[in-house]
């Protein structure tokens, strides 16, 4: 069974980041709507451009324990729909 | 930017033009790589690395707020941006902030106004995604101030994020809780 975030996305295009983009910024995160269908740029998601899962720790304040996010790649439909919005680091195979 | 002129009125009903400054949340303009933008309004970031947005919150005093004149120069419109904001009280957290942050040469703030809305100072405006365009006139820098003041009154810690810009700055759509996740 095809990954979810390798699965070619419909029409056949493959989209990944920027090697170059990857190599200077390693540790590349940003965010997309949660529903990519209906956007909503104020209820978006945190997702990883370097290629793979990125965990942040977020310290124990007053009011909450410490936790750990975990940060999933971009799926490939994250990558298109980034790429359709113009993001400079994103580029179709 | 083509010259446009567009209908312009009051912003809402008055409670809603509410002035001043809750928090911000600022970070060194190197840990953006990229800049995402839909109709004139920046929908995300692309940060080098994450837990690069600090927030900075700040007295409920009605002392903080951000400025953005405009002015002409020889024909040359610019404007000198400035958010000001003030926290009461001095500690050595405070003086190692202070002594931290002045020395960043280029900042970009997220100011979040007490009606909501959110302007993102640091950099020009910007129309179309891509990689951020810092203010082209003079960087954007914090200027800190350590103020004992005499007894009468409170020790505080003031900020005065300036730069000098071409345009005026940006909204953003980006919560607290989107920050917090970058």
């Amino acid at each position: 069974m095809a990954n979810e975030s390798t699965a070619p996305v419909k029409g056949g295009k493959q989209y990944k980041i920027d090697p170059n983009a990857i190599f200077q910024f390693p540790l590349m995160v940003t965010v997309v709507p949660q529903n990519l269908d209906k956007p909503d740029w104020t209820k978006v998601k945190t997702v990883s451009l370097s290629g793979k899962e990125q965990k942040k720790v977020h310290p124990e304040t007053k009011e909450a324990p410490e936790r750990v996010q975990i940060i999933e790649a971009a799926t490939q439909e994250q990558l298109k729909f980034l790429f359709e919005t113009g993001h400079p680091f994103i580029i179709e195979e | 930017m083509a010259c446009e002129i567009v209908n312009i009125g009051t912003v809402g009903d008055c409670i809603a033009a509410e002035g001043g400054l809750s928090h911000s949340y600022v970070t060194k303009l190197s840990n953006i790589t990229a800049v995402t933008v839909a109709a004139g309004v920046i929908t995300g970031f692309t940060m080098a690395s994450t837990g690069a947005w600090k927030k900075w919150s700040y007295d409920t005093d009605g002392t903080s707020s951000y400025a953005q004149p405009g002015a002409l120069n020889n024909n040359v419109f610019s404007t000198n941006q400035e958010a000001f904001v003030k926290v009461k009280g001095i500690d050595a957290a405070s003086v190692d902030a202070a002594n931290k942050v002045k020395q960043c040469c280029d900042v970009v703030a997220i100011h979040v106004m007490n009606n909501g809305t959110r302007l993102v100072q640091g950099l020009e405006y910007m129309e179309a995604s891509g990689a951020p365009i810092k203010t082209k006139k003079g960087n954007t820098r914090v200027v800190p101030s350590v103020l004992t003041d005499t007894s009468a009154n409170e020790s505080r810690s003031e900020y005065r994020i300036q730069g000098v810009a071409s345009s005026f700055s940006n909204t953003t759509t980006l919560t607290d809780t989107a920050i917090a996740a970058l």
